[in-house]
């Protein structure tokens, strides 16, 4: 780290400075009551970005913008004990700066980029599963235990791409979490 | 129903029928190596552009980019020289341009162009005095196995004050021609004339993160070049630093692409005022 210091690197000089505007609709369908409960949301918005730097002189998609996102969250109560849940989320990928390509220079490659945030990520697509058991419901206080699924469709959503290089071999690839899907079991008590 | 029908059905044409993992595909352009030591010969090594793949292609493939059919020349205030092309194997790709009729020397000016199929690029440098290092100081580091590498020297007034060190493997069993020391370009514009720059040991294509390490092991043995250079050879190096630290980084991605002095093209063509130290671990 010192050395990264005290070379002439400033992280300043790293960061893009600047200003923007976000902007969008937000639906929502909320259902309440029976044994089917939940809610459903669709959010258009766009947020743009505007920077000082003379190299970005348009407006630029903010690097977190997705521009259509569509949510629905549901519970199905069979009876007292047994409940189960569902979380869909869908929505479009983030923008990032894709190279336009490589170049063989002093012995390594090296990105020449496009334009700033002009490429998007694959659309995100995600359902999570859970089923609920209460044990137990006196007095206003309940427990029980959660069984839940987080990515049930094992989808690969996609985080960044990045020059990787394996065994002798390079692309430019997407990364994505290690774990696509994560099972999990809480015990939950509310007072 | 009709909200399947009339709402979901079409938000999700939406969502996943406009928008993919889009990535551009562009023309391939001129990528031109090139430099000029004081009492060197010119070495260039002339390649085209890699397209963007996302499935892993073998590294050797990059072989593929080579152009060994241009036209290269060289010329000083008095002379032109067309380089010849030759295999080389310690560079990768494995073949350069150069001539053993044109030296380079401190104060003169030197122009480059190269010419193949449609393209045409061009670029004019200068070579500086020579930069020479004091001393090197060879440290131990926590690993018993590693050493720290520091070069000392003493700022020149005369000189330029673009500094960058380069270094050389002494390896059969990969190319090995000199490359930049990670963080090895430095602009001298301390008060302290006496600098203490570490030197470390380049990454390569060859090598994996498995295999690489900063330090010098015990038993290495390399060669390493110091140059004085001029800041248009300066910029293209720190660029050069810049996105080879920052583009793999998803937290501090690099934002601007490289400087070039290679008019139609990619590159750099650099003149150097450069000494040699070979060190033994």
């Amino acid at each position: 780290m010192f050395d990264f210091l005290r070379t002439s690197y400033d992280l300043n000089e790293l960061l893009l400075k600047g200003d923007g505007e976000n902007y969008g609709i937000n639906v929502m369908l909320d259902k309440r009551t029976g044994r089917l409960t939940g809610w459903l949301s669709y959010a258009w918005g766009r947020a743009r970005r505007r920077f000082e730097n003379p190299l970005y002189r348009k407006s630029y998609p903010a690097s977190h913008e997705r521009i259509h996102e569509l949510n629905v969250v549901g519970t199905y109560r069979f009876n007292q004990r047994w409940s189960v849940g569902a979380t869909g989320v869908f929505a479009s990928g983030t923008p990032f700066t894709a190279p336009k390509h490589f170049m063989l220079i002093n012995g390594t490659l090296v990105s020449e980029f496009g334009e700033f945030n002009a490429n998007r990520l694959k659309p995100y697509f995600r359902i999570d599963l859970s089923a609920n058991y209460n044990f137990s419901c006196k007095n206003g206080r309940e427990s029980g235990i959660n069984f839940s699924v987080y990515n049930a469709t094992c989808r690969a959503n996609h985080l960044f791409y990045r020059l990787k290089f394996h065994k002798g071999k390079f692309g430019y690839r997407p990364v994505q979490f290690l774990l696509r899907i994560l099972p999990s079991i809480n015990y939950y008590y509310k007072f | 129903m009709w909200f399947l029908k009339y709402f979901l059905i079409p938000l999700n044409f939406l969502l996943f029928a406009c928008q993919g993992d889009d990535l551009i595909d562009v023309s391939p352009q001129l990528v031109v190596e090139g430099w000029i030591d004081n009492g060197g010969f010119p070495v260039v090594i002339v390649t085209t552009t890699v397209p963007i793949r996302k499935e892993y292609t073998d590294v050797s493939s990059l072989e593929d980019c080579l152009v060994r059919w241009a036209k290269v020349t060289v010329s000083d205030e008095d002379t032109t020289v067309v380089l010849t092309g030759k295999v080389e194997e310690k560079y990768f790709p494995s073949y350069i341009y150069t001539t053993g009729q044109l030296r380079g020397e401190a104060g003169k000016c030197y122009r480059l162009t190269v010419e193949y199929g449609d393209f045409f690029a061009e670029a004019e440098t200068t070579v500086p005095h020579v930069a020479r290092v004091d001393s090197f100081k060879v440290e131990p580091t926590n690993d018993e196995t590693l050493c720290q590498l520091t070069a000392c020297l003493t700022d020149d007034s005369f000189s330029s004050n673009y500094y960058a060190f380069f270094v050389m493997e002494n390896a059969s069993d990969i190319p090995s021609s000199f490359r930049l020391s990670p963080q090895g370009i430095f602009l001298d514009n301390a008060e302290d004339s006496v600098l203490r720059i570490p030197v470390y040991m380049p990454t390569s294509l060859f090598k994996t993160p498995e295999n690489y390490s900063r330090y010098f092991s015990v038993g290495d043995s390399v060669i390493v070049k110091f140059v004085n250079m001029d800041s248009v050879s300066y910029n293209f190096w720190k660029s050069f630093e810049d996105i080879r630290m920052l583009s793999r980084n998803p937290l501090f991605p690099a934002l601007d692409n490289m400087e070039s002095n290679i008019r139609g093209g990619l590159g750099y063509w650099c003149g150097y005022g450069a000494s040699y130290y070979p060190v033994k671990f």
